[in-house]
């Protein structure tokens, strides 16, 4: 008779709780954060981004995003959608306001509510936090960020911290990670892809970049938001990729939230060459992930 | 110290050995120079003095939060008012407390006299003209103050010179003298002045002295018998005393909005912690934190200590008082944010404060909706826990999809858009060409006409022009918001139209 799966993940949260050395609560069962996708959930060892612990999500904006003509300062559009609609999950699932930490320098490419909104963020439940560029330097700037996203972290009543972040040593790492499991919260790191990122204490580390949308493909309009969605590494899991894709269930501006879907296989349109092949089982990065993982 | 002053340069103020040479302020230099030669003279800086009095005021909080400066305009005759009514006793009595506080400013380098009395003016001439005793104190016994200031000369009414020389003229010697006289006689002479200033320290008319800044009714102090020097240790006799201060918050069921903790070093130095909460508290453990936070980050007090070692004797901390500024009655409606199971909402209270009190209130925000069309101006920050009054916002998501990160100027960029009316194939921004495969569009927004150009003249045509937005999608799927500024038609070949990026889609 085949295990139940809900036990499974109950067992195994239990078992990363005893891993963690007891130091923090260990995770609630119906705390963690599933994508509602079978596939991807089972795939995670907490049966879903996992509570009590920081993610790192990259951004993955093709190859010259370490270059120097990387889009200044902002983090692009696909990073910020993708963890606004993990944030917008948080927010319904725990019932909890988001903490959004974010340098002054954004404030040119500053977060959208109205955009926010269109990715099941509630804006009304969301703290902006802005850390102002001191006259210090950026050092000043990273540490004042960290203890902001650490104060959040150990916070009990926020339901995830998301904090745009670039420079990480790995002892930061760690006491972000810290906090999160003592704290409970869980937060989300994003970060820009430089290639060369040094190692981190954060449980997951994903990179996610754009894919041309999904439909409709009539008229050559943009369609579903799509993402490459690689998980580089995971404690406790093997490195994977999926195409998602934001599936808007209620057409019309309806006040259900949409949700993650994986793109369906294709069927009548291709893809760009560049974009490689969406058979999910072969990611089209899979070289660079082996490098960085 | 000389001063210029109507044509001459006159001395200002004279030490106590050049006063037994026989030099007196109002002299003028050459007058001083010619009775003693070797007389050192230094310019007067009244702007620093007013500084120096200011700060000594400040200091003198440790006994009373009333504290205003006075007589800056006499030069010479400046001094210090405290309204001490209620405080004496915290210092075990009146002349307990003159004594400290004269031997207290001695330390640090300013010789003092106090005098204490029923009334300011009664005050002021104890200060200036009573015989003061070892601890150069004056203190005139309750309802004594008429009988004692009888045998005080008339300059101890605080009158100018020139009636000063008039009532000398008339053999009128000492206050006694004057208070015997009919009041219609010497007001006919020399005006009301004499008259009010005599009523004024014998209290038969009030005088109102406006304090340096308003006492607040909730503060607590604390003196340590030693000098605090390590920092835990400040930060233990703080916790106590907010601990103390909220007890009594609690009482009368009303929290603080406004801290402020001030350290009173042995140097002479005062400094101020000012924290805010976002709603009303009485509970220590917060307010703790928010002044914790603050107190940790004190920068070393600026020292002219020779060494080291006095340096830190000169940073120990003697006195602290605590003061809640504003307060108001605790209400029983709380935040209106998600109060999800087991979620407390006093602790995202305790969150945005601390986040506000290090990175300021500004940058603690929630978003919230404006009723208008135009991109740019449909967020609005508000503070991240100003109760939504229950009014309801604009609904967030506008018909048409809107990008989540907005670029606060829109941003040009060259296009090639070779079909009018149409979005580019080809755009290129921040040095990186994007090929466009899929496009929607365009939405037009039309400028707000009828709203006068934002203040500080950061408007350009850039703002007042109709926008046509294209929603598009490069080759590798990455979506951008594009306008084009203007009316296609009212291009001409010299002037293209001009293209800018607004918004990142995901």
């Amino acid at each position: 008779m085949p295990a139940d799966p809900q036990l499974l993940q109950r067992l195994r949260s239990r078992i990363a709780a005893i891993e963690r050395g007891g130091s923090g609560t260990p995770l609630a069962d119906d705390d963690g954060l599933p994508f509602a996708i079978p596939e991807i959930d089972e795939h995670l060892p907490w049966g879903g981004l996992a509570a009590g612990a920081v993610h790192e999500l990259l951004d993955g904006d093709g190859p010259t995003s370490n270059s120097t003509t990387r889009i200044g300062g902002a983090l692009n559009g696909a990073v910020t959608a993708f963890a606004a609609a993990l944030a917008g999950k948080a927010q319904r699932a725990r019932a909890r306001p988001i903490v959004w930490i974010a340098p002054r320098i954004t404030a040119r490419e500053s977060l959208y509510a109205p955009g926010l909104a269109g990715f099941g963020l509630d804006p009304a439940d969301l703290i902006a936090v802005r850390v102002p560029l001191s006259s210090q330097g950026d050092g000043d700037f990273a540490a004042t960020a960290l203890w902001a996203m650490e104060e959040a972290l150990r916070a009990p009543t926020v339901g995830l911290v998301c904090a745009e972040i670039e420079e990480m040593s790995l002892t930061a790492s760690r006491r972000l990670q810290l906090a999160a499991e003592t704290g409970g919260g869980m937060g989300l790191l994003l970060r820009r892809d430089t290639g060369a990122l040094p190692p981190t204490a954060s449980i997951s580390r994903w990179r996610i970049a754009a894919l041309p949308g999904g439909p409709p493909e009539y008229a050559n309009l943009p369609g579903t938001t799509r993402w490459q969605a690689e998980l580089l590494r995971a404690r406790g899991g093997r490195p994977r990729s999926w195409q998602l894709e934001w599936r808007d269930d209620g057409q019309d501006n309806s006040q259900t939230p949409g949700g993650f879907a994986l793109v369906p296989p294709l069927r009548d349109r291709s893809l760009p060459a560049e974009s490689g092949t969406p058979d999910e089982t072969a990611p089209p990065h899979s070289a660079k992930y082996r490098r960085t993982a | 110290m000389a001063i210029p002053e109507g044509g001459a340069v006159r001395l200002s103020a004279v030490t106590l050995a050049a006063q037994k040479a026989g030099l007196s302020p109002g002299q003028t230099l050459a007058d001083a120079r010619a009775l003693t030669p070797d007389v050192a003279v230094h310019d007067a800086d009244p702007a620093g003095d007013a500084a120096t009095l200011e700060r000594i005021a400040v200091w003198c909080t440790r006994y009373t939060p009333w504290t205003a400066p006075s007589g800056l305009e006499t030069g010479g005759a400046a001094g210090l008012w405290l309204d001490v009514s209620g405080c004496a006793h915290l210092f075990a009595g009146e002349a307990a407390m003159l004594d400290d506080m004269t031997t207290r400013l001695a330390a640090i380098g300013y010789t003092a006299r106090a005098g204490l009395a029923d009334t300011a003016g009664a005050a002021w001439a104890a200060a200036r003209f009573g015989q003061p005793g070892r601890a150069r104190c004056v203190i005139f016994p309750p309802g004594e103050h008429a009988n004692l200031l009888a045998p005080f000369p008339n300059a101890a009414l605080r009158l100018p010179a020139d009636i000063l020389d008039g009532l000398e003229r008339l053999g009128l010697r000492n206050v006694g003298d004057l208070s015997d006289l009919p009041r219609a006689g010497l007001a006919r002479r020399f005006g009301e002045l004499p008259a009010r200033r005599l009523d004024q320290a014998l209290g038969r008319v009030d005088e109102p002295i406006s304090p340096r800044a308003p006492a607040p009714v909730w503060r607590l102090r604390t003196a340590f018998a030693e000098a605090l020097g390590r920092e835990e240790h400040i930060a233990a006799a703080a916790r106590n005393l907010t601990e103390a201060l909220c007890n009594r918050l609690a009482r009368a069921e009303r929290g603080a909005r406004r801290l402020e903790l001030c350290l009173y070093r042995v140097g002479g130095r005062v400094d101020t912690i000012m924290a805010g909460t976002s709603r009303a508290s009485h509970d220590p453990d917060h307010l703790m934190r928010l002044l914790a936070e603050q107190l940790d980050r004190l920068p070393a007090p600026p020292t002219s200590a020779p060494d080291p070692l006095s340096a830190a004797a000169e940073a120990m901390v003697e006195t602290l008082t605590l003061a809640a500024l504003v307060t108001e009655p605790l209400r029983a409606a709380q935040t209106q944010l998600m109060g999800g199971r087991d979620s407390d909402p006093a602790a995202l209270e305790r969150l945005v404060d601390r986040l506000a009190g290090r990175l300021g209130p500004d940058n603690v925000m929630r978003f919230r909706a404006r009723d208008t069309h135009l991109p740019e101006r449909v967020q609005e920050a508000a503070p991240a826990l100003a109760g939504s009054s229950g009014a309801p916002e604009a609904p967030w998501q506008p018909p048409q999809p809107r990008p989540p990160r907005l670029l606060a100027r829109p941003e040009p960029v060259e296009a090639m858009a070779p079909v009018p009316d149409d979005p580019p194939v080809l755009f290129r921004w921040r040095g990186r060409t994007h090929r466009i495969t899929r496009a929607e569009g365009p939405e037009r927004i039309e400028p707000e006409w009828w709203r006068p150009p934002e203040a500080g003249g950061n408007t350009t045509a850039l703002d007042r022009d109709t926008r046509d937005y294209y929603r598009v999608e490069d080759a590798d799927g990455r979506r951008f918001w594009l306008y084009r500024e203007g009316l296609y038609d009212r291009h001409t070949p010299d002037t293209p139209p001009r293209w800018f990026l607004h918004g990142l889609f995901g």
